[in-house]
């Protein structure tokens, strides 16, 4: 059969919205209902919540992991703490001391000789090439130095490499000089000094 | 708000000459409709206040044995406008609310958001349109019969044109083919055409010719110009429906008025009339029986109200 309705639909919409209304109500009453019975019956009871071994035991564990991983944690910290002094100690140790070498070259010089630069590198087979750049005010000074090197017994060879005539104004007063470059090449590497870090040619 | 096929409701016929209330038991399997409650109060005058009207029958219904339930009402026939349109089908994808509450608008020269509208198809879908029918009730009818309700603490749950729950309420006397039903419950009477027990045709009788002697405010329909608006009707019918033939004519109504109208349509076109009866539709329990107005004619409209929602 055919139902049509023509109640307003205005009123037909307030008549759903009080349905709806109803309807939550009333479940959110019966659902308060059952909660409070829920209670009512676990109180009465006097249960209380046993845990059972397997409980206990994943409970236990839990901690005991929690404990771990703070530990590990810690233990990360010190190992980091450790690593870092071990390199500072070890870039201590493999540094060489040069600080004896350089006294003894520079009692060497000659007379007005000044060193503008000092390189060390590595040559070959793991010997080391030291080049000790300046300037001398004449060419006799420059020899005179470099035998006295050889002499010194330190080095396998000393080679002038670089021997140029240079004008520089000194004071208002042009000034001649010698500007040379030596490359020395080491017998041994001078043994490390433990504990200090200074040293070092550039 | 959906009704549904357990639901107990109230049907109240406020449109009738006559006011009406049925409420019903809840349905039984492999039972009819069986009357719980009922009771019909003449009204007191035709221009009396509805609300008045209204609070009457809730007083009354208190002490009737009715039980709270939603209220189904039917409302009086003069207001409500039933007109037949053609409708593109539904699967056309029109806007086919808005098409016939813009028909409805311009038949009852009223705007469309002033009228409560409602339609359905009276063939089946599928073709590029439809045959429907549509109804409309002016809000200003509607919202104040609704209030009344409310106020005297009913809840309106629908409301509905006359002849629908008229021809729900004779559902058991249908046949397969066409059935004319009169009403003449209400001050206008009317004619409906059920084909295959749906309501296809509605036909109300042009305004009255002849006055009561009694109470000149009531307009009533003289016998002869009754019948002529029924032989207009029938022909009609004859042309629409050629191959199918009108057995019987159902009428609803106050029985005085429906004797001479059966004596006419037997004397003239030897037409066999059933006079509708709430005990010939639902079961009514005997103490109910013993009661004054509970059972006739006049709650028929009401027992089809009450039984909106039921699964036949």
């Amino acid at each position: 059969m055919i139902d049509i309705n023509l109640l307003p639909k205005a009123r037909r919409h307030a008549n759903d919205r009080r349905h709806a209304l109803r309807r939550w109500i009333v479940w959110g009453g019966l659902w308060c209902v059952v909660l409070g019975a829920g209670q009512a019956i676990a109180v009465s009871s006097g249960a209380v919540v046993e845990l059972t071994p397997v409980e206990r035991e994943i409970e236990r564990l839990v901690e005991e992991r929690e404990r771990l991983e703070g530990e590990i944690a810690s233990l990360q910290e010190s190992i980091e703490r450790g690593s870092k002094s071990l390199s500072a100690a070890r870039a201590v140790v493999d540094h060489p001391d040069w600080s004896a070498l350089m006294a003894r070259v520079v009692m060497l010089r000659t007379e007005g000789l000044a060193f503008r630069r000092w390189n060390l590198s590595p040559g070959a087979h793991g010997s080391l090439i030291l080049r000790l750049e300046g300037k001398v005010p004449t060419l006799g000074g420059l020899t005179d130095f470099a035998l006295r090197l050889e002499e010194l017994k330190v080095f396998r060879k000393v080679t002038i490499v670089t021997a140029t005539a240079a004008t520089e104004a000194v004071e208002g007063e042009a000034e001649r000089s010698i500007v040379f470059s030596i490359d020395t090449e080491l017998l041994a590497p001078v043994p490390p000094k433990a504990g200090d870090a200074k040293g070092g040619p550039t | 708000m959906t009704l549904g096929a357990h639901a107990r409701v109230i049907g109240i016929d406020v449109g009738g000459a006559s006011l009406a209330a049925v409420q019903l038991a809840a349905p039984a399997a492999r039972t009819g409709p069986l009357v719980e409650a009922a009771v019909e109060l003449p009204r007191l005058s035709h221009d009396a206040p509805i609300a008045s009207e209204i609070a009457r029958l809730v007083r009354v219904m208190a002490r009737r044995g009715f039980r709270q339930a939603p209220i189904v009402v039917g409302l009086p026939d003069d207001d409500v406008t039933i007109a037949e349109l053609s409708l593109p089908a539904r699967t056309s994808g029109a806007p086919l609310g808005e098409m016939v509450a813009a028909q409805l608008g311009r038949i009852c020269q009223a705007d469309p958001s002033t009228l409560e509208c409602a339609w359905w198809a009276t063939e089946s879908p599928g073709a590029s349109s439809q045959r429907s029918l549509a109804a409309a009730v002016p809000l200003q009818v509607a919202d104040p019969i609704a209030q009344a309700l409310e106020d005297a603490g009913l809840e309106v749950a629908a409301m509905e044109a006359r002849p629908l729950a008229l021809a729900r309420a004779c559902k058991p006397l249908l046949t397969t083919s066409l059935d004319v039903l009169i009403d003449r419950s209400a001050p206008l009477p009317s004619m409906v055409v059920l084909e295959r027990g749906e309501v296809s045709y509605v036909r109300p009788f042009t305004p009255p010719t002849v006055r009561s002697g009694i109470d000149m405010s009531v307009p009533v329909l003289s016998i002869e110009a009754f019948l002529a608006e029924l032989r207009l009707t029938l022909g009609y019918l004859s042309h629409r429906h050629p191959a199918e033939s009108i057995t019987r004519i159902l009428l609803a109504g106050r029985e005085r008025d429906l004797a001479p109208i059966a004596e006419m349509l037997i004397y003239t076109w030897d037409l066999p009339a059933e006079v509708l009866r709430i005990e010939s539709l639902a079961a009514v329990p005997p103490r109910l029986a013993a009661q004054r107005g509970t059972t006739g004619c006049g709650l028929v409209v009401a027992l089809g109200l009450a039984m909106r929602g039921r699964q036949s």
